[in-house]
């Protein structure tokens, strides 16, 4: 049953035109930066072979191009992730999975996955660029692997607060700007706090950078795990609520 | 449309005639505002049953809850119980659901799909395998006229067809129980007819609940009846009961050269007489004596040359119109029975139906 509303919502998402649009668009952004960082990389390689312990081809390029990937994540979430409740609610067709043979957790598990995997089509450009660098040079595949995760995981934890504040309201307009509001709310709790406080620890995106820099901490890990399921369950005790105060 | 039956029967195990719903006090607040009170409703397979009542009388939220779409007040207390097919909806309700088809108010359709998709999807939703959609897929999309439409957009498609994709998509799984919130709502008179008969043959293998506003849907599709006014189901029997409902015996008559009316009166069984015109009477008689073919037999035998005679018969208009009035009325003067009340009402002749007319 998950796999089955996952499969419609990527369904729904691939026959809008506005899909095909937002990837060409974005897709034209990324290969953009990615041309800008690597002609920087170029810039500055000869002084780089000077310098002992130089850092390589990958930190410089694909460290920086992700971190910029995992920023526009911030504002593109919000933008699907709207759709995903609020939009059916304002267009009546959720009575559909309402009066299905559904538990609360299939509508809300099948649109997170249809979410991530569609995600995952939008940045997959992003790995393919970097990975045409292994043409004429040598790439780092650990901090490219543990960049790869750190976005799978920073996109999930998006996904859920949106599906979540997408839940809350039949307004989808209303729903984008409530996601952006939280996401952008936790990037400033990081951006903003002292150097050693626990605001810090509330960020998405601070436990990115360790993923960002290539180290791999379960800390991280664990800290995505718990927000993504905890704002999957509040998504689905207020499905819960919705059948009963209407 | 094909003559074989919907084997529904078959997929869930149960004859006809067996209780497919059975729902018991449901009430319903939104806030401090109470819509549903104390509903009890019952269908057996093989019924059609019509919702009725104005807008706003609490239909369509009495049927987001008898598909589970809404919770009803005290869902775990257990005052109210929603039984589908013997499971209980509001334990089980996933169990319970995948014997219901439900089309609400608005079709609930995905705009960007095709017919196609859409209709798999809400078949593959309700639990049927891939092997069994495929030959599910053409029979609904044969009985709901769809053949011609099934790669289409349905955002590309008109009112009438995504109406009736909405209710394909609330028959595809063959459900016990089919709820149909106004199904003929925005088609042409010819659509109308359609759905109608579609509905009437759904009506055979399943049960179908519909509301509606629309009181000739009810006299022509559903064999039972229930009226719903501010929140309560204030009437509910058999269509042909609701029709007979409060009327009173008589027949009007026309005659072409007719008698002094108090001729007609002297005739065994008339109790009075009203003339409406030169030559059209209303006759009045006790409901277990009828003088019609006394009367005809009178009038050809003195020459009265009659032309028409029409059985007095309410249009369920009429009917409608007399229970919920009847119900505001005792709303504000006590518990006095609805079904007495409209005893004495008179009817313009000019609603008759000319459906009884005889030589």
């Amino acid at each position: 049953m998950i796999r089955l509303l996952a499969l419609r919502e990527l369904r729904s998402l691939f026959s809008l035109p506005s899909t095909w649009l937002v990837l060409a668009v974005l897709q034209f952004i990324f290969s953009w930066f990615f041309l800008e960082i690597l002609q920087a990389y170029l810039d500055i390689q000869p002084q780089l072979a000077q310098i002992a312990n130089a850092p390589g081809v990958t930190a410089t390029v694909a460290t920086p191009m992700f971190n910029m990937v995992a920023m526009l994540m911030m504002m593109l979430v919000p933008v699907f992730t709207m759709r995903l409740i609020a939009e059916e609610r304002r267009s009546q067709t959720f009575a559909l999975l309402l009066s299905a043979p559904l538990a609360n957790r299939h509508i809300v598990l099948g649109k997170f996955l249809g979410l991530l995997v569609f995600m995952c089509v939008l940045t997959a450009g992003v790995p393919l660029m970097l990975c045409a660098l292994a043409l004429g040079t040598h790439l780092d595949h650990g901090l490219m692997l543990s960049n790869m995760l750190g976005l799978l995981l920073l996109t999930a934890s998006y996904i859920a607060v949106g599906l979540y504040i997408s839940a809350l309201t039949p307004q989808p307009v209303i729903a984008a700007i409530g996601a952006l509001a939280v996401l952008a709310g936790l990037w400033l709790a990081d951006l903003a706090a002292a150097e050693n406080s626990a605001w810090h620890m509330l960020s998405p995106l601070y436990h990115f950078r360790n993923f960002n820099t290539g180290l791999l901490d379960s800390a991280d890990a664990a800290f995505f795990a718990l927000f993504t399921a905890m704002f999957l369950l509040l998504a689905m005790k207020r499905l819960q609520n919705n059948r009963r105060y209407g | 449309m094909p003559s074989t039956p919907l084997n529904a029967d078959q997929v869930s195990g149960q004859p006809p005639g067996t209780i497919t719903l059975s729902a018991k006090n449901l009430s319903r607040s939104f806030g401090n505002r109470q819509v549903i009170r104390n509903v009890s409703l019952e269908l057996k397979r093989g019924e059609v049953l019509g919702l009725l009542g104005h807008n706003g009388a609490g239909k369509s939220t009495t049927l987001q809850m008898l598909t589970g779409c809404l919770l009803p007040d005290d869902a775990e207390s257990k005052t109210g119980s929603i039984e589908i097919c013997g499971i209980d909806l509001l334990r089980h309700p996933t169990q319970a659901k995948a014997h219901i088809g439900y089309l609400p108010e608005a079709p609930p359709l995905y705009r960007e799909l095709s017919v196609n998709e859409y209709l798999t999807f809400a078949a593959r939703l309700r639990g049927m395998n891939s092997a069994a959609v495929v030959g599910a897929l053409v029979q609904t999309r044969q009985r709901c006229g769809l053949e011609s439409v099934g790669s289409k957009i349905i955002g590309t498609l008109s009112k009438g067809y995504q109406q009736r994709i909405g209710i394909a998509q609330a028959i595809i799984h063959r459900p016990a129980l089919i709820v149909l919130d106004e199904p003929t709502v925005g088609l042409d008179p010819t659509q109308i007819r359609e759905i109608r008969n579609l509905i009437r043959e759904l009506g055979d293998s399943s049960s179908v609940i519909l509301s509606t506003h629309l009181l000739s849907e009810v006299e022509s599709i559903c064999n039972r009846v229930e009226i719903m006014q501010h929140g309560k189901l204030i009437y509910g029997d058999t269509s042909e009961h609701m029709q007979r409902h409060g009327s009173v015996s008589g027949f009007t008559i026309t005659l072409r050269t007719p008698p002094l009316p108090n001729e007609l009166e002297s005739i065994d069984g008339v109790t009075s007489v009203e003339r409406f015109s030169a030559t059209q009477f209303r006759v009045l008689h006790s409901p277990d004596n009828n003088p019609g073919s006394m009367l005809l037999q009178l009038a050809s035998q003195r020459n009265w040359q009659p032309e028409q005679l029409t059985p007095l018969q309410d249009t369920l208009e009429e009917v409608f119109v007399r229970i919920t009035g009847d119900e505001s009325r005792n709303g504000q003067q006590g518990d006095q029975s609805p079904a007495l009340a409209g005893e004495d009402d008179a009817r313009p002749s000019s609603t008759v139906p000319q459906a009884g007319k005889k030589p």
